[in-house]
């Protein structure tokens, strides 16, 4: 679990918009429903016997049904497929940006055993500009925002993002009340 | 021969499917958002959904072993 500083409260959650989801797991989709149609069918369509090749080649292949073994084979490349979707659903899940009263926070999931988690301060926020490009994130109000920063990470950004204008307010809006609590407690 | 070959199979995918799913349940502790409703409920259907699947692999794994 991400932790928290204390006093710090979470304003916003951003992760990709959906359909970049959607989009990475059409393949995968696409795969399992043709698979379980497959194997709908192959219950109810009348199968040849094995053919002679195979029966030449491994013998002991005779003793099974092709219906059953079929079936089987194809339950096995579901549960591959599901695990991979989840994989891919994990991916985009992990891979979100917390705006704070304190700070930004991004976490990322690269590869399977690798993660960046990075953080900026609101005080170091220099000025956000927003990129929307083409024709669905412009249809579907989604995009790039970009946080240009005065400490060591020179930019932040938040990619695909839907609703970047409200986010920007947000985080800007958090800024303001983080620069004056600094200010109040004479840190700045 | 060919039935400890389909054993082997199921136990390769379900293996493959258990340190997936380890790896996931362990980003999900580690990284998720303090106090996300959906983080529970995305891993559930996880969890179902493989249960669901490893079950219809046992039923026709077994179906294959008996009409031998």
């Amino acid at each position: 679990m991400i932790t928290l500083r204390p006093n710090e409260k979470i304003y916003l959650i951003k992760r990709r918009h959906w359909l970049i989801l959607m989009r990475s797991l059409l393949p995968e989709f696409l795969i399992f429903l043709a698979t379980i149609i497959l194997m709908i069918t192959l219950i109810f369509i009348p199968l040849p016997s094995w053919p002679n090749w195979l029966t030449n080649f491994i013998p002991s292949i005779l003793e099974l049904e092709i219906r059953y073994l079929s079936l089987f084979l194809l339950s096995l490349f579901l549960l591959v497929i599901w695990t991979i979707s989840f994989l891919i659903v994990t991916n985009y899940y992990l891979d979100c940006w917390i705006v704070t009263n304190e700070r930004t926070i991004h976490t990322e999931l690269r590869g399977l055993f690798s993660r960046i988690f990075s953080s900026i301060n609101h005080d170091k926020i220099q000025d956000i500009t927003i990129e929307i490009q083409g024709f669905f994130p412009a249809i579907l109000r989604f995009g790039d925002l970009y946080i240009q920063t005065a400490g060591e990470f020179r930019e932040f950004v938040f990619r695909q993002i839907p609703q970047p204008h409200k986010t920007r307010v947000i985080i800007f809006k958090a800024q303001k009340e983080f620069l004056k609590r600094m200010k109040k407690d004479g840190v700045l | 021969m060919i039935s400890t070959i389909l054993v082997l199979l199921s136990l390769a995918a379900i293996l493959f499917m258990a340190i997936i799913g380890t790896v996931i349940f362990f980003h999900f502790k580690r990284f998720s958002v303090p106090k996300d409703p959906f983080a529970k409920r995305v891993l559930n259907i996880f969890e179902i959904g493989s249960l669901f699947i490893i079950l219809l692999n046992f039923v026709l794994l077994a179906l294959n072993l008996l009409k031998k």
